[in-house]
């Protein structure tokens, strides 16, 4: 799989990464048991700080999507449920925020549903 | 001696020629997304403006190098006894010549740009497979180097043999007749000095390997799958040249040593000149054929899952303002040492990152005196009276 990053982008460049890798695992192109490149060699490959790529991994192995192991390195997980509460959070904030622009529920839901799909299909990666 | 100084004069001149075509050809070499250092849509390296910045410079390169023959032919016919210190000067006096005809053209294409507004992506990319990504020791020749590694102990072997019957004073050095004009007491330090040079080369030749590989990989943005597939390419062809160089600088180290210890061994030279000449070539005719990075070549791509030709989303900014002059690269952030040239097809440093400012300062420091030292040297010495 491809990653890309843009270095003058508003988003930090870790949950560029870490959403990168989540995309990655929702459409296929990271199948779970693959291994991650080496912190050092992704960095490397990218430009960018090594503290930066440690820090997306940290995120993605919190969030249950990749396993560190200290001598094999990162590799995808098969479907976990990870951190639930979170993703939940996260989800009810996405619903408040379909709240405040005085969206409906079924409204929302349809959206739900359409980026659900686009995240299955492939796609969804490329931002707005 | 007038021989020599023929011979070395005709060296002169080739050496010239080839290197003047080769810099007017550099921005053919380029890549597609570089106007003389300047990142730029790929699709406007063929708008006239473009075109007629690439030909001029290549004009520019071709009067400067006629007038750098014409000037070598010159000091040939008045002072043929100082040829061998033009072998130093003229080629060298390409690089200015080639910055001259660089730098207006570098602020034209950064004017160009500004006044069409052309915008360029930021992107960096990585590739998550490990044969794509840099560091990848498996990417070098190692058939070459274990090939080279076998020449340098069969003459290791060959010296201990011969070590024995060899009489108590060998000759070390020959002149260009084979006839010896150096001679050392017979030790084994002295039978396996040149098998150890011999070594150190080859290890010179993995550090290079590995540095290559190592080296920042540089993605085009507009289609970053065949960029990758490209650099895998390049890197294979690359490999083969440098092994190729690596193996023939094995074997002719060892060629050297034979007279040594085979009394009356003449150097077989109709071998060495191709042994020599073959993996310049080589090297010459990877870049020409696959251009930077791979870009001139056309390799299959593996196609991934769902979704590996999104679309980019594109910054409005991009990172010329790294490139000085549009030819050195200085970014603080990026842990690289080795760049691919934005001019070229070479690889550069990243001048931000120490190990490189070090290096460029005992190098600098040592070109400086070495060049004045040897000036002096050539200008005062008898035999080129």
């Amino acid at each position: 799989m491809i990653l890309q990053i843009d270095t003058h982008s508003a988003q930090p460049l870790y949950e560029q990464l870490r959403d990168q890798v989540v995309f990655g695992i929702a459409d296929g192109r990271l199948a779970a048991g693959e291994a991650l490149p080496s912190v050092r060699r992704l960095a490397a490959d990218l430009g960018i700080n090594f503290h930066t790529v440690s820090k997306a991994y940290a995120a993605l192995a919190e969030e249950g999507y990749i396993a560190v192991d200290r001598r094999r390195g990162a590799a995808v997980r098969a479907a976990t449920g990870g951190d639930v509460p979170k993703f939940v959070g996260q989800l009810t904030l996405c619903a408040a925020q379909a709240l405040c622009r005085g969206m409906a529920e079924e409204d929302f839901i349809e959206l739900c549903r359409g980026c659900y799909r686009q995240a299955q299909e492939g796609g969804a990666s490329c931002k707005k | 001696m007038q021989e020599m100084n023929l011979f070395l004069f005709l060296t002169n001149l080739a050496v010239i020629a080839l290197c003047g075509i080769l810099s007017a050809a550099v921005p053919a070499l380029t890549r597609k997304s570089y106007l003389f250092g300047v990142k730029i849509p790929m699709e406007q390296r063929g708008c006239p403006e473009a075109k007629r910045l690439i030909r001029r410079y290549a004009a520019v390169c071709a009067l400067c190098a006629a007038g750098i023959l014409a000037l070598n032919a010159a000091q040939y016919v008045f002072f043929p006894g100082r040829t061998l210190v033009a072998m130093l000067y003229y080629p060298l006096l390409l690089i200015p010549m080639q910055m001259l005809a660089y730098v207006p053209n570098w602020r034209a294409a950064l004017r160009l740009k500004r006044e069409r507004g052309w915008q360029v992506s930021d992107a960096a990319f990585a590739e998550t497979g490990s044969a794509f990504s840099r560091g990848n020791l498996r990417a070098l020749p190692w058939g070459w180097y274990a090939a080279s590694l076998a020449v340098i102990l069969a003459s290791v072997v060959a010296a201990l043999a011969r070590y024995p019957s060899l009489p108590e004073v060998i000759p070390t050095h020959f002149d260009i007749n084979m006839q010896p004009d150096a001679w050392a007491a017979k030790s084994i330090g002295n039978v396996l000095a040149l098998p150890l040079v011999n070594l150190g080369m080859l290890l010179l030749m993995y550090a290079t390997g590995i540095a290559l590989v190592k080296a920042k990989l540089q993605i085009d943005p507009q289609d970053p799958a065949l960029s990758f597939a490209q650099h895998r390419a390049y890197r294979r062809l690359m490999g083969h040249a440098f092994g190729l160089l690596t193996f023939s600088l094995a074997l002719v180290i060892a060629l050297m040593g034979l007279p040594t210890l085979f009394e009356g061994f003449k150097i077989p030279f109709w071998l060495v000149i191709p042994l020599i000449l073959l993996p310049t070539a080589g090297l010459i005719g990877v870049v020409v054929y696959a251009g930077q990075g791979g870009c001139k070549l056309k390799p299959k791509i593996i196609m991934e899952a769902p979704g590996a030709s999104g679309k980019i989303g594109f910054s409005q900014r991009d990172d010329d303002r790294y490139w000085a002059l549009g030819l050195f690269y200085h970014n603080r952030e990026d842990p690289a040492i080795l760049v691919e040239d934005r001019f070229g097809s070479n690889l550069g440093f990243n001048y931000a990152r120490l190990p490189v400012k070090i290096a460029l300062g005992i190098f600098l420091a040592a070109f400086a005196a070495g060049y004045a030292w040897l000036t002096v040297l050539l200008w005062n010495a008898e035999v080129f009276a």
